[in-house]
């Protein structure tokens, strides 16, 4: 998956298809960012970070899915 | 063109015209729509036309003569010609076409971050050996602009590949935030007749009879003026100071270090020489002279990332790591004293290919 802020959705659609991943998940985050305060920055990070995760779990390989459920071997 | 031709380009099929002047309005009008150019007008490419360019060089027209990037779109020989052809490219210009495509496709070039960044980037080519007396390639008074079918349409035909080939299109996959002209057609070839030093691609390990394209990355131009110094000291001084503006892409602190190109004017370059100086000399004065920049005069945001990374040192920082990363080419018109500074896209450096197209045979 990966994250993207608003004004590069079009880039990150276009490439995702071109390198054969047409139904890569996506999160965007809002533009501009990088100029951004790292309060401000860190509060985004909060309000997606559950988004992120959600979306590597759900599209993760099912067997990796179970690692954090094993416990220490 | 004769009277009903078979007009190609293999993504959007073929369609016939049967009015010959008219045909060509009409044939620019469909290129537009279907989006095949830059905004200028094109040439037709008309079977004929195609053929006559795929003559000039070994291969047959599926021949994949690089893979490019962002879009992973294969550059076929066919596909090339097209291009040459409606940037009205004579046949013989051709086997340069396909030497700089390959050139660009060399991963230390970078393509995929030159046609996706937010940067006015464009390929820019640089002929060297007799081809440029071959193709009647300007390299002297107004090189850098219009004026000179083979400079106009070899940048441009390679210009078009990027756009029907790597998709290098406005606002979809070029995030280029305002592009520059340099984007339209960028070909010029090295006066080696007035280079007191070797030529860039007898530096680059070529022989001197080497007909040879180079390809770089610049951001823009600056001119730079000095009719004032009367030594060669005075002249470099002009120039080092011209390049450390701090917010040249060759001095963003992020970006890391790249070449950068110095269009050296015939006369600024013959002067160097007669004042004792080699090319190496003069890469040395550079450097020593664009390497203190005074750390106060960056914004305060940037002094910690530089301080951090190192590459701010008792207060100063460089704009180059070493002497070799300025490329310096001689051109222009003689009895000016103009250079010019162009700042590149920082991690890509130049390739150079030797012509013919130094493909492997299939």
């Amino acid at each position: 998956m990966i994250v993207v802020t608003s004004e590069f959705v079009s880039l990150a659609t276009s490439l995702a298809k071109f390198y054969g991943y047409p139904e890569l998940p996506m999160v965007i985050v809002p533009h501009p960012f990088n100029n951004l305060p790292e309060a401000e920055i860190l509060r985004l990070a909060d309000k997606h970070a559950h988004e992120i995760v959600a979306s590597l779990v759900r599209h993760a390989d099912p067997d990796l899915r179970t690692v954090g459920k094993r416990g220490p071997e | 063109m004769t009277e009903a031709e078979a007009v190609s380009v293999e993504a959007a099929g073929t369609f016939t015209v049967d009015d010959q002047l008219g045909a060509i309005f009409e044939v620019f009008d469909v290129a537009v729509e279907r989006g095949w150019t830059d905004g200028l007008p094109i040439l037709p490419p008309t079977r004929h036309a195609v053929e006559q360019h795929l003559a000039s060089v070994a291969g047959g027209p599926e021949d994949v003569v690089a893979v490019l990037a962002p879009t992973q779109g294969e550059a076929t020989l066919e596909l090339l010609a097209v291009c040459s052809v409606m940037a009205g490219c004579r046949p013989e210009y051709f086997p340069v076409v396909v030497a700089a495509v390959e050139a660009l496709a060399d991963p230390t070039f970078e393509l995929y971050g030159i046609n996706t960044t937010t940067n006015p980037v464009s390929p820019m080519l640089i002929l060297n050996g007799p081809i440029r007396s071959e193709l009647d390639i300007n390299c002297s008074y107004g090189v850098l602009g219009p004026g000179t079918r083979a400079n106009a349409t070899i940048g441009r035909a390679v210009s078009l590949a990027m756009i029907n080939i790597a998709g290098r299109v406005p606002g979809v996959v070029s995030k280029t935030t305002h592009a520059w002209p340099g984007r339209y057609t960028l070909c010029i070839g090295e006066f080696e007749e007035a280079n007191p030093w070797p030529p860039l691609h007898v530096e680059r390990g070529w022989a001197a009879e080497d007909s040879c394209v180079t390809v770089m990355a610049p951001t823009g131009s600056t001119n730079i003026i000095d009719m004032t110094s009367h030594t060669i000291e005075g002249v470099l001084t002009t120039i080092a100071h011209s390049m450390t503006a701090i917010g040249n892409v060759n001095m963003f602190p992020f970006f890391g270090l790249g070449p950068m190109l110095l269009v050296m004017c015939p006369d600024h370059a013959r002067f160097a020489a007669e004042s004792g100086l080699s090319k190496e000399d003069v890469r040395e004065f550079l450097f020593e002279a664009t390497s203190r920049i005074p750390l106060d005069q960056w914004p305060a945001e940037y002094r910690e990332t530089l301080e951090a990374s190192g590459r701010a040192v008792s207060g100063f920082t460089p704009l180059a790591a070493r002497p070799d990363q300025f490329e310096i080419v001689v051109a222009g018109g003689r009895g000016g004293y103009h250079d010019v500074f162009m700042p590149t896209f920082g991690d890509s450096w130049p390739v150079t290919k030797r012509l013919p197209s130094t493909r492997s045979p299939d």
